[in-house]
């Protein structure tokens, strides 16, 4: 049977090495970041990319089948073009970076600045050069905001710049607290979704947890909890009037697979109608605003027995409208877009796999 | 609810005054700590925590104040007309407001004020109306001190699990340095009960990237801890370690049941090579080992709530009545049945609760 | 259809708050707003609680910059459970006017307060 070829809203791309990275700031932060080689064991560059502290015992990413060896998976053009766009169908892809999206977090704030600006500079030149199926994100500085708001605005020049990627956070202040306002105000005037991808605490050095209740001990217990962050980041969005202030704002939650939505929502809703002289500014139920501006991706899903995840699904009103289809391609958890397709009530496949994408990203 | 067995798994009782606690603590404590300003001033034993406040202040139900200036829940007469003999109650199950006063600021503190809380418990509500049933609450930041405590109450006629509250070390409940918790409830016979808010004291986080902004914001979030402490016991094997273990989850609704069962599940080989103990499916451990208290139950159509939870097996075996009586966000048996397969009337309010206490059904009496 | 029943004096009924009244066999909670009165059934929709033993509050809103606003005329009654708030004019609830509670007529003629409860006039 003939699919529609589908729309990918998350690829995690990623630099081979970090000099591809380095070479796109101005000459005195090179100077500054210094370059491998120059000191003993390969040394001499400052690293610039923070690490990711857990770790999947049986590996973090696929392994490839064709392309350039010894490059880290997700690093070269040609290989994701080849192994994953072409290879599944895959209309128009998402480049959401990989540990590139913990940068705004990184403690010398002045190098975060000046990263962000080089790596959508490397984005333009490394990938959205290399086919016009890709489309980038715009890597901000968050941790201040207006600066952060200034190179939305500059880099959403480039019109193949789909969305502005809100990756880690750091300010121990949930995404829709009023500190972050400019980052929103400056997506929304550029007509660009902005994407909270989950992690957001991942890096050590936002000395807050990526979970609740504590620090993940195990990486199974790190995963399996990867959308309380979204959850967190949807809950102070609309309890904070973000998409009252910006008419124009949508936002992708991407990261955590689907089925903690329809719990959340119900819940939310419920405590809404108790509680609603908190935010007597929303005009409408959260899940309307959800319904109207938030788009979950299917990454990483959750799918067990079929029959039972569609009926646990389809249990929430609208859900179709809801979901885009995301890879999460090259990492382990990631799926195809048959498979999802598979999963997914076939009546569905249309908007999950497609026109969600289409609207959401305005093409 | 008449000619109905009903047991409710989770209602609040307090003191009147703190002292009525506090004069169970050992002298030194009670005379040079608590009331070393004066008989008269006591130092507050409750910390500040982190709770988004109500707007206009009450977080209990408005006509549940026994009007002599005293808190709701701390008036038997009042509990017995409103909540026992109004809904006719076969057995209540009774978790402090809601406990957290065990995790002081002081570790060496904490059992001193749980052992006063218990005892106070005891006499002042565990030795009158048989109904009534209650919690040993334990010093979660001492786990030794808190496995003491369980061993010292256990063998009580009227206290029914181990209540861990209050998690102030910031781990995740299942993490090995709670083990001789667990160890204590395993070896003496009885559940251990996980109320919410156990990590909205000092020292816990109760929501991923950031706190909350509001009660609104407050509340559908205030249940993200539990996912972490279940699948900490699940990947630290505690119900492999401690197999008669049993654990009650109080105040977190269960819709979120099967999406966290699918998403554990699907990681089972993972969580074996980490931990070799693991030895079941989450799933399968869940089912013989945990249960979960209804409340607060989602204000969504019938047919939806139905179809979600039908869509994962065993659903009715897993959940309990509660009301939460006397909080603001309580629930009535009527309007939680209304909303679920009435087919499932007899596990929701009394079955599942007996088969994971060990209770037998004949020993209940039925409200006339 | 039950006639009106005078269920007494206006200046029995306190101004802004709610005052219970037995009317044909139910139990209404009268609402005062200077001269105008508002009758609503004392059964919350949601599970049954008395709205008589909750609080009439003037209705909190907000402006277009989201500052908090406080209404001078319109009255919710809100739930003693949880917290919801009908409209005491209408019966709907603020954030959802598809949920109601039955309101009933009700009005001052001669300085006393009439409720006309029965077939047709349950809201």
């Amino acid at each position: 049977m003939t699919r529609q070829a589908a729309i990918d809203a998350c690829v995690h791309n990623c630099a081979a090495a970090e000099s591809e990275i380095v070479e796109h700031l101005p000459a005195a932060w090179r100077r500054y970041i210094g370059r491998p080689g120059t000191l003993p064991n390969g040394g001499g560059a400052m690293p610039i990319v923070p690490l990711m502290p857990y770790h999947n015992p049986l590996g973090n990413k696929l392994r490839s089948a064709t392309g350039v060896l010894d490059a880290p998976p997700g690093s070269d053009p040609a290989t994701v073009l080849a192994e994953h766009l072409d290879a599944h169908a895959i209309e128009r892809a998402v480049l959401c970076l990989d540990r590139e999206m913990f940068i705004p977090a990184l403690p010398n704030v002045r190098l975060s600045i000046e990263l962000c600006r080089a790596v959508n500079s490397w984005t333009e030149e490394r990938w959205l050069a290399a086919d016009p199926r890709l489309h980038g994100v715009i890597l901000a500085p968050l941790q201040v905001p207006e600066l952060a708001a200034a190179e939305i605005l500059r880099a959403a020049r480039n019109d193949r710049m789909a969305a502005v990627l809100f990756g880690v956070n750091g300010l121990n202040k949930p995404v829709g607290h009023p500190v972050y306002d400019p980052i929103f105000r400056a997506a929304a005037d550029s007509q660009l979704p902005v994407i909270v991808h989950a992690g957001l605490d991942c890096p050590v050095d936002t000395l807050t947890d990526p979970v609740p209740g504590g620090p993940p001990s195990t990486y199974t217990d790190f995963h399996v909890l990867q959308s309380t962050p979204l959850a967190t980041s949807l809950v102070s969005l609309i309890g904070q009037g973000v998409f009252e202030r910006y008419p124009d704002l949508k936002v992708l939650l991407v990261g955590g697979g689907v089925t903690w939505l329809a719990p959340l929502m119900w819940r939310f809703d419920t405590d809404f109608r108790a509680l609603r002289r908190d935010a007597p500014y929303l005009r409408m139920l959260p899940s309307e605003y959800v319904r109207d501006r938030i788009r979950v991706s299917t990454y990483p899903l959750e799918v067990a027995d079929a029959s039972a995840f569609q009926r646990y699904l389809t249990a929430y009103d609208g859900l179709d409208g809801l979901l885009c289809y995301a890879s999460g391609y090259p990492n382990w958890d990631c799926d195809t877009p048959e498979r999802v397709g598979q999963a997914l009530p076939a009546a569905w496949g249309e908007r999950v796999m497609r026109t969600n994408a289409l609207e959401l990203f305005r093409w | 609810m008449e000619g109905q067995l009903l047991i409710d798994c989770d209602v609040h009782h307090r003191w009147k005054r703190q002292h009525e606690m506090t004069d169970y603590l050992p002298t030194a404590w009670r005379d040079e700590y608590i009331r070393a300003q004066g008989t008269e001033t006591e130092l507050s034993i409750l910390m500040p925590a982190h709770h988004n406040p109500h707007s206009r202040g009450s977080q209990k139900r408005l006509d549940t104040f026994p009007g002599d200036g005293t808190e709701p829940g701390s008036d038997y007469p009042l509990m017995r007309e409103q909540l026992l003999d109004r809904l006719g109650v076969t057995r209540a199950i009774l978790g402090f407001d809601i406990g957290l006063e065990a995790k002081p600021l002081n570790p060496n503190f904490a059992l001193p004020i749980a052992r006063a809380m218990n005892d106070w418990s005891i006499d002042h509500w565990l030795s009158g109306d048989s109904r009534l049933l209650g919690a040993i609450v334990v010093p979660t930041e001492m786990p030794s001190d808190a496995a003491a405590e369980i061993r010292r109450l256990a063998g009580h006629p009227r206290l029914v699990h181990a209540l861990v509250v209050a998690n102030g070390i910031g781990k995740p409940l299942g993490h090995p340095l709670y083990h001789p918790i667990y160890e204590a409830a395993a070896e003496c016979g009885i559940p251990i009960a996980i109320h919410a808010g156990t990590d909205v004291v000092p020292g816990g986080q109760m929501t991923a990237s950031g706190i909350p902004m509001s009660r609104l914001e407050h509340f559908p979030l205030m249940i993200q801890p539990i996912f972490h402490h279940l699948s900490s016991m699940i990947t630290h094997g505690v119900f492999e370690k401690f197999p008669t273990l049993r654990l009650m989850v109080i105040e977190h609704g269960f819709t979120w049941v099967p999406g966290l069962l699918w998403k554990l599940d699907a990681h089972f080989p993972i969580m074996r090579r980490e931990n070799p103990i693991v030895r079941r499916l989450p799933s399968e451990v869940f089912r013989e080992h945990i249960r979960f208290t209804t409340q607060p139950f989602d204000f969504v159509r019938k047919e939806q709530m139905v179809q979600l939870l039908e869509s994962f097996d065993g659903m009715e075996d897993m959940i309990c009545f509660s009301s939460d009586y006397p909080h603001w966000d309580a629930d009535e048996p009527a309007h939680v049945i209304s909303r679920l397969p009435s087919a499932w009337a007899t596990k929701l309010f009394f079955g599942n609760a007996c088969t994971f206490y060990g209770w037998d059904p004949a020993d209940l009496v039925v409200s006339t | 259809m039950t006639p009106a029943e005078d269920v007494g004096p206006l200046e029995a009924f306190p101004d802004r708050r709610v005052r219970c009244v037995t009317v044909a066999g139910r139990t209404v909670g009268v609402v005062r707003l200077g001269g105008e009165v508002f009758a609503l059934r004392d059964r919350c929709p949601h599970e049954g609680a008395s709205l008589c033993a909750g609080a009439v509050e003037e209705l909190l809103g907000a402006d277009g910059e989201q500052h908090l606003t406080v209404s001078d005329d319109r009255l919710v009654l809100a739930c003693p459970w949880h917290g919801w708030e009908f409209d005491v004019r209408t019966g709907r609830t603020i954030v959802d006017p598809k949920i109601r509670a039955k309101t009933y007529r009700a009005w001052v003629d001669d300085a006393r307060v009439f409720v006309e409860v029965g077939a047709g006039a349950d809201g």
